[in-house]
């Protein structure tokens, strides 16, 4: 078996942000890295949406990421530190709108290595130089310079390494334009590792390291250590030369110091607490993140605790002496990995887990009421200042980017009786998860809808002006009468347009400069500026019954078959052309492209007539009305849309580039197809196709993101459009519509306005690119395992938080605290502090803003909750007591209570995590009753250790007990066991059941394959796994077959051969041998590993599901940070063969940006074996066109013929 | 990559073709003499202490011992007492059968003649179980499987063994299953083909296909048909032909019995045991409602 991997949604938690000018011109842009991905956003100062420009997967792992600028530069470069032993640094050009490599140096093995550097990056904030380092002992500093042609050079590495230490964070020091200097949090344990007795390890100290880089002597020298009081946890350097005092901030535990060289002394001030916060007050707090602000007179801060509340931090100074730390509560946000304060007041904040934000600074706070605390306020050692959480203040949310990190847990289902299957997934982490229905499709927003009378036919948008940013008409066409609406703060029917009411109306638009131009059935109406109107009637009986129309040319078809084509002239006067054209058959639709930029004229018409072909005539002067092309057809065609397309997203001065004219041809059978339109001969080539829905398509040219893009109707409507280089065609996740334009006005500069039925409606499209449209319910603490009820389509979930109170425990607490806080006021204070009190109690902050209150490690909340996953509404929720955790569930029948549906839940009690304890397990047995909308307790089962799996067998239960595997069946008073097998070597993850045949993974040894027998009542390890694989998540395949996702990222699948039998018996004689007791021999026979592949991520779902109505069989994963992908079996061996070789070509001919090598890559944990990466195939589509065409030359093939089939393969399985 | 022999030396050469033909031969084993263990050795079940061999190879030359051959000798001869007994007891059954006053004689002898003749549609056990098995062993015949290939040929030894049992199914069907516990034991292996062949009870293969023959030979118009036909595509042709014989016989019968399996089944794998007077108690392993002390009647 062969397999083609696919992504489907890359993954969405970054790792890594920051910010700087990467295009070179003044715009900010944030680059992400999103573990193996590396994204470039621009936020738009004007709307403050976050678009993407670029996605690029770079296989391979990005460990740090830092920009900088040359000095006097006004680009800046990024610098990546990743697991290839390579330092890499990327350019981006916004021209091609790709990262450009211009270094790249190796220095280490690859791999994630304790000594290889990667792991820390440093920037001279001159951009002088750059040190790299790795978590143990090596460093390298590099100095960037200028050559003689102002590009970047890198010189070769200088070392400052120190056996025995450990880095802990690195920061470029900012002195100006002095020696070049960074500052380390570094521990020496030599004394530590050579002292037996220990005692020396408990004194051993931080230090604070600085490194010099001596620009003269060429090399790094060591130049000050100093050990610190408190364990540091990150540094972050301070503005200096002129800017400022310069030196370093260290965030530590409670506390954040300043230090610099020379006389300053240390200044020291308590990190702030939440006043009233139900945590435990012993624990310390630190700093998880921060950013700098930095104009030229002013320099400020902001740094997050781990609770989330952003403080901005001010340095008092006398001097170049700095005498005080000032912290002042800024506002609240969710917990980031890292922020970005843009020069346009925005701050982005990449969330940790969930959702990102952009949020615009509208107040500095520095004029409102907020205590502002200072380290020269006096406190006692151990004493802290407090503050009161509060809602957003000083800053405003502007956009939201969803993220699904961390995914869970998903199941694909139709729950909803769509006909496209949806993506069910359980995300988050904390107050912070949810659940959350992923669709297929671009999120519509509705603007505006309002009611016509009567039902429309076709609806247009006109500009009165070719200039004019927004439209002023909104023209409607009914059966025998036109609606004209003009576009301003309102909407509002109009008469002294011009546009003639009474008449049906085929077409309206702008032509010319400023004219305006009305089609329809008895002749054409040009309205000029100053309002004189031109009239064309037709001939005779003859009837308009459809017409083309762009900027400066018209083209009616009359009754009969008989075209008309008109252009304008320098005057703005529409003339015939001299000739008419008899069509050979009737003329069902026809299409002219937009006048190219320059030119007078578009070269070619498109006309698709009954007898099922489209005809290409060319329009040129030369041979006016002449037929160039024709292409048959399978069905009749129904509509035609010509529009130019390609280039990308680097659109500049030039216009677009590399863009090509497609000839979208819509069917009456529901298909599209879209041609090629050669722009020299007309020729049509390279034709693909997509059966869009039930009914004939309908196309309308729309602009989104500046970009043509057609909206293409069926059953259900469709975008085709470019997006970051590559093609798509995505559904609308909307109700069906009948036509549509584009529409533009100030509320909404970018729309569509379509009719359906008798509405008429306005709609934008924002998330352009997304894959999926996503719905979301909040939930409580983190998911972690669900299921479907199958009769009622309800899902059962449990959601487990360690270090969490329950809801009982924290009013309990919250209670107590408040009497407490009453007791200890004064006599005449008491009612003071009642109303305080009270205050405190009915205080309720939202806790995916302000996190939940940490209960301390052993703590546990859980909850079991009965969800409508279509309404997202709560049907029903139990509550476990504190520290019961819940952790696996199953929906069962039992064989002794008929058709009663259960529901099983596995709850440990007091579990600790490393290393795993706890004080027993229970198994709680729920009737569903309600029709599956209420949980009824029917009794819980007391268990030695943490049920980590449940399935339903035979109509009793597997459940895994730890490492024990037992069959429980359902008892009066408890569940009872009825068999059992010990033999599993750790942990039971998951079980999977088919027939007799019981397939469990275990957390650590990969699988085991077990036969039950009934007659003996016995559970048997007929055959197992031969490597060790740490499993998160399996499915079943068939009755030989699983695959398993583990920790470290792969995907593997596993099969039994031909030649094993699960008839295998206990050994008869009773007196085992020694020697055959022991776990390490296994079974016998052993499993066949068919295919392995690093998908780089951890794998928390895989499931064989059908994607897409129609479509094939496909294995489908979701990752850790958020990533959907596939995995498809190739049906011929002429596809696996060109893959495999497009693979291979691709792999030398574009090589991984970062420098790791594809191939070890993929195999990073076991060589990759039958799994070929359609990531790195779909690359081709962004390589250079020389480099395509020699790729596609080796295989034989057309550059076009091959994107054909990298995108055949995609869609034929899922989107 | 080939391993070509260098040399011509005759003994090694004997040796190697020796040990070809053994191994060749292991194939032959009867699998009522030998059981696979879930830890990949063999034992053996001749031998009264069941000792255990980690290759074929080992077995085959404990088989060629002189011990295994004295233990064969008895071994068989319990088979064959064993074997004589069913016998009589079947014989016994029959007069006495006769002895009742039948009120329709013809109807039970027409009855039992189908029952013959259908058994090997009666097995009760799923079909559709046996059907992927076939397809396993096909693809297992290419290696070196002895036991699976034994397990087919053991289906039509188990197609002999059957009609004792079910031929008392409609005479005297529930008195005779508690008193006689080999009997009720042969029906639940029965569930499980495979499980037959560890406790087939009678004597050689050879033998048996004799007896098999004999006792179908003049009865059964179908079997030599089947014999001919190919063994996969059988099945289906082979029922359509029987369905006029077998109409009123077949579905009351089968269905009684798959209920007795289905019972017998259900209390082994919730955790009742026979003890060795064939009663039914708990195995201490495992759990029971307080209130349940008897097993479960069986279904009516």
């Amino acid at each position: 078996m062969f397999l083609y991997a696919l992504t489907l949604q890359r993954a969405t938690g970054v790792t890594h942000a920051i910010h700087g000018n990467f295009s070179g011109t003044r715009q900010q842009e944030i680059i992400t890295s999103r573990g193996k991905i590396l994204e470039l956003m621009r936020p738009d100062p004007n709307t403050g949406k976050i678009h993407t420009l670029l996605s690029v997967e770079i296989f391979g792992v990005i460990r740090s990421l830092m920009s900088f600028r040359l000095t006097g530069g006004t680009k800046d470069y990024i610098v990546c530190g990743t697991d290839s032993g390579r330092i890499v640094i990327l350019e981006y050009l916004p021209a091609k709108n790709k990262f450009d490599k211009v270094h790249q140096e190796t220095f280490g093995k690859s791999g994630c290595r304790r000594i290889v550097p990667g792991q820390y990056l440093a920037v001279d904030p001159k951009g002088r130089a750059l040190m790299i380092g790795a978590v143990e002992k090596q460093k390298l500093v590099y100095i960037l310079n200028r050559d003689a042609a102002a590009r970047l050079t890198i010189s070769s590495p200088l070392e400052a390494h120190k056996s025995n230490t450990l880095c802990y964070h690195l920061v470029g020091v900012d002195i100006g334009f002095e020696n070049p200097m960074f500052a380390c949090l570094e521990i020496d344990y030599e004394d530590a590792d050579n002292d037996p007795t220990g005692e020396s390890s408990q004194s051993t100290q931080q230090c604070l390291t600085f490194y010099e880089l001596d620009l003269g002597l060429n090399h790094v020298v060591r130049k000050y250590s100093e050990p610190l009081e408190e364990h540091g946890n990150f540094l972050i350097a301070v503005p200096g030369g002129s800017e400022g005092p310069s030196g370093v901030l260290i965030c530590s535990e409670n506390y954040i110091t300043y230090k610099n060289f020379g006389d300053q002394p240390d200044i020291r001030s308590p990190i702030p607490r939440r006043r009233n916060d139900l945590d435990d007050p012993e624990r310390g707090m630190i700093f998880v993140c921060s950013a700098t602000h930095k104009t030229k007179s002013m320099f400020f801060f902001l740094a997050q605790t781990e609770q989330g509340d952003i403080f901005k931090i001010t340095l008092e100074t006398d001097e170049d002496m700095v005498t005080e730390i000032k912290l002042k509560y800024f506002d609240t946000v969710p917990v980031a990995t890292s922020m970005c304060v843009l020069k346009t007041g925005f701050l982005f904040v990449a969330s940790e887990f969930g959702n990102h934000y952009l949020y615009q600074i509208a107040h500095l706070g520095d004029d409102d009421e907020e205590p502002e605390f200072s380290s020269a306020m006096p406190l006692e050692e151990g004493d802290t200042f407090l503050f009161t959480p509060r809602g957003l203040k000083n800053l405003v949310l502007v956009d939201e980017m969803d993220s699904l990190s961390p995914i869970m847990s998903c199941q694909i289902a139709d729950l909803a009786n769509e006909d496209t299957p949806q993506l069910y997934v359980a995300n988050g982490r904390g107050p912070r998860s949810s659940f959350r229905v992923l669709r297929h499709g671009l999120e519509v927003s509705e603007m505006a809808v309002s009611e016509l009378p009567g039902n429309p036919n076709a609806v247009w948008t006109v500009k009165k002006n070719v200039d004019d940013e927004f439209d002023a008409y909104i023209v409607v066409s009914f059966v025998n009468a036109t609606l004209v609406l003009s576009i301003g703060e309102t909407v509002e029917e109009v008469t002294d347009s011009g546009f003639l009411g009474t008449t049906p109306t085929l077409s309206c638009s702008l032509i010319g400069e400023d004219a305006l131009l009305q089609i329809y059935p008895e002749g054409i109406r040009h309205i000029r500026s100053d309002k004189r109107v031109n009239e064309w009637r037709t001939p005779g009986k003859k009837t308009i019954v459809k017409c083309a129309v762009n900027q400066r040319q018209v083209v009616i078809a009359l009754t009969g078959g008989e075209l008309v084509y008109f252009e304008m002239d320098p005057t703005g006067q529409l003339n015939e052309y001299t000739e008419r054209k008899e069509m050979s058959a009737e003329v069902i639709c026809m299409a002219l492209a937009n006048v190219p930029v320059g030119e007078q004229r578009c070269r070619f018409l498109a006309v698709g007539l009954t007898d099922d072909t489209v005809r290409i005539i060319s329009l040129d002067p030369a041979d006016c009305l002449q037929p160039l092309s024709m292409q048959a057809l399978p069905a009749t065609p129904e509509s035609l849309c010509i529009l130019q397309m390609g280039g990308g997203e680097g659109i500049d001065d030039t216009g677009p580039r590399n863009t090509m004219l497609f000839l979208n041809i819509g069917l009456q059978n529901g298909v599209l197809l879209r041609t090629v339109l050669d722009q020299i001969t007309g020729d049509l080539s390279d034709t693909r196709t997509r059966y869009l829905g039930s009914r004939p398509v309908k196309l309308f040219q729309v602009k989104m993101q500046g970009n043509e893009a057609v909206l293409a109707m069926s059953s259900r409507s469709w975008l085709s459009y470019t997006y970051q280089n590559r093609f798509h065609l995505t559904p609308l996740s909307y109700e069906t519509l009948e036509y549509a334009s584009g529409f533009a006005s100030e509320q909404c500069p970018e729309g569509i306005v379509a009719i359906s039925a008798n509405t008429l409606r306005i709609l934008a499209l924002e998330k352009l690119g997304a894959v999926f449209n996503q719905i979301s319910t909040p939930l409580m603490y983190t998911p972690r395992k669900f299921v479907i009820d199958t009769q009622s389509n309800n899902i059962i979930m449990i959601e487990t938080d360690h270090n969490s109170y329950t809801e009982a425990t924290k009013a309990q607490r919250k209670q107590q605290m408040a009497e407490e806080m009453v007791e200890a006021a004064g006599e005449e204070e008491k009612e003071l502090a009642a109303e305080m009190a009270a205050a405190f109690i009915n205080e309720n902050l939202p806790e995916a803003t302000f996190g939940s209150p940490k209960a301390g490690p052993g703590m546990w909340a859980s909850v079991i909750r009965v969800l409508n996953p279509i309404q997202g509404n709560t049907l029903d929720l139990i509550q476990l007591e504190q520290n019961e955790a819940a952790f696996s569930i199953a929906i069962c029948k039992f064989a002794n209570r008929g058709e009663d549906t259960f529901v099983v839940v596995g709850t440990a009690k007091d579990m600790t995590m490393n290393p795993r304890t706890c004080s027993g397990g229970f198994l709680h047995t729920y009737q569903l009753v309600n029709n599956g909308e209420k949980l009824e307790l029917i009794h819980k089962t007391p268990v030695e250790d943490v049920p980590g799996a449940i399935s339903s067998f035979q109509g009793r239960i597997l459940v895994g007990i730890g490492r024990l595997l037992r069959i429980y069946d359902l008892g009066k008073k408890k569940l009872l066991r009825k068999c059992e097998n010990k033999h599993v070597p750790n942990f039971i993850m998951s079980i999977h059941t088919m027939g007799h045949r019981i397939f469990v993974s275990d957390v650590q040894e990969s699988f085991h394959f077990i036969r039950y027998k009934r007659q003996e009542n016995q559970l048997i390890i007929f055959s197992d796994d031969t490597n060790y694989r740490w499993i998160t998540c399996s499915t079943q395949l068939d009755y030989d077959t699983v695959a398993a996702g583990d920790k470290f990222g792969n995907l593997s699948m596993v099969r039994l051969p031909a030649g094993v039998t699960d008839e295998v018996d206990e050994d008869p004689t009773g007196n085992k041998a020694l020697w055959d007791r022991g776990l390490l021999n296994g079974a016998s026979q052993k499993a066949d590993v068919i295919c392995n592949y690093h998908v780089g991520e951890v794998v928390t779902s895989v499931q064989k599901a059908t994607l897409i109505p129609g479509g094939s069989e496909s294995l489908v994963y979701t990752t850790i940070s958020g990533g959907v992908g596939i995995l498809v079996p190739f049906t011929s061996h002429e596809d696996h063969d060109f893959f495999q070789h497009l693979e291979m070509h691709i792999r030398s001919e574009h090589p991984p940006l970062c420098g790791r090598d594809h191939l070890s890559f993929r195999s990073y944990y076991y060589p990759v074996k039958n799994v070929i990466d359609g990531d790195l195939c779909e690359q081709f589509n962004s390589m250079e066109p020389s480099k395509q065409k020699s790729v596609a030359e080796e295989l034989d093939r057309t550059p076009a013929e091959v994107s054909k089939k990298l995108e055949d393969i995609r869609t034929r399985y899922a989107f | 990559m080939s391993f070509k022999r260098e040399g011509d030396d005759r003994s090694q050469l004997n040796c190697l073709k020796k040990r070809r033909v053994t191994e060749l031969l292991a194939g032959d084993i009867p699998d009522d003499e030998a059981v696979l263990m879930k830890n990949g050795r063999l034992a053996c079940l001749v031998c009264s202490h069941k000792p255990v061999f980690d290759t074929i190879d080992m077995l085959t030359v404990h088989r060629g011992g002189k011990k295994h051959l004295n233990n064969q000798q008895k071994f068989y001869f319990k088979k064959q007492e064993l074997a004589d007994l069913i016998l009589k007891r079947r014989q016994e059954q029959f007069l006495s059968a006769q002895d009742e006053e039948d009120p329709t004689p013809f109807l039970t002898q027409t009855r039992q003649i189908t029952q013959h003749a259908l058994l090997t549609a009666a097995t009760p056990y799923n079909p559709c179980v046996k059907q992927g098995r076939k397809k396993e062993e096909d693809q297992a015949k290419g290696t070196e499987t002895g036991f699976f290939q034994r397990s087919r040929e053991s289906d039509e030894e188990s197609f002999v063994v059957q009609p004792y049992k079910s031929k008392r199914g409609p005479v005297a069907p529930k008195q005779n299953e508690s008193q006689n516990p080999t009997t009720s034991s042969n029906t639940d292996k029965e569930s499980n083909p495979q499980h037959m062949l560890s406790i087939t009870n009678l004597p050689t293969k050879e033998k048996l296909m004799k007896l098999h023959k004999e006792s179908t030979k003049p009865k059964d118009p179908t079997k030599s048909w089947k014999e001919v036909q190919p063994k996969g595509t059988s099945r289906l042709v082979l029922q359509k032909k029987r369905k006029p014989v077998t109409e009123e016989g077949k579905p009351e019968l089968s269905e009684e019995r798959r209920k007795e399996i289905a019972h017998h089944l259900k209390l082994t794998s919730s955790g009742w045991k026979r003890d060795r007077g064939g009663q039914w108690v708990k195995d201490e392993d495992v759990e029971f409602d307080s209130d349940e002390e008897e097993p479960p009647p069986p279904p009516l």
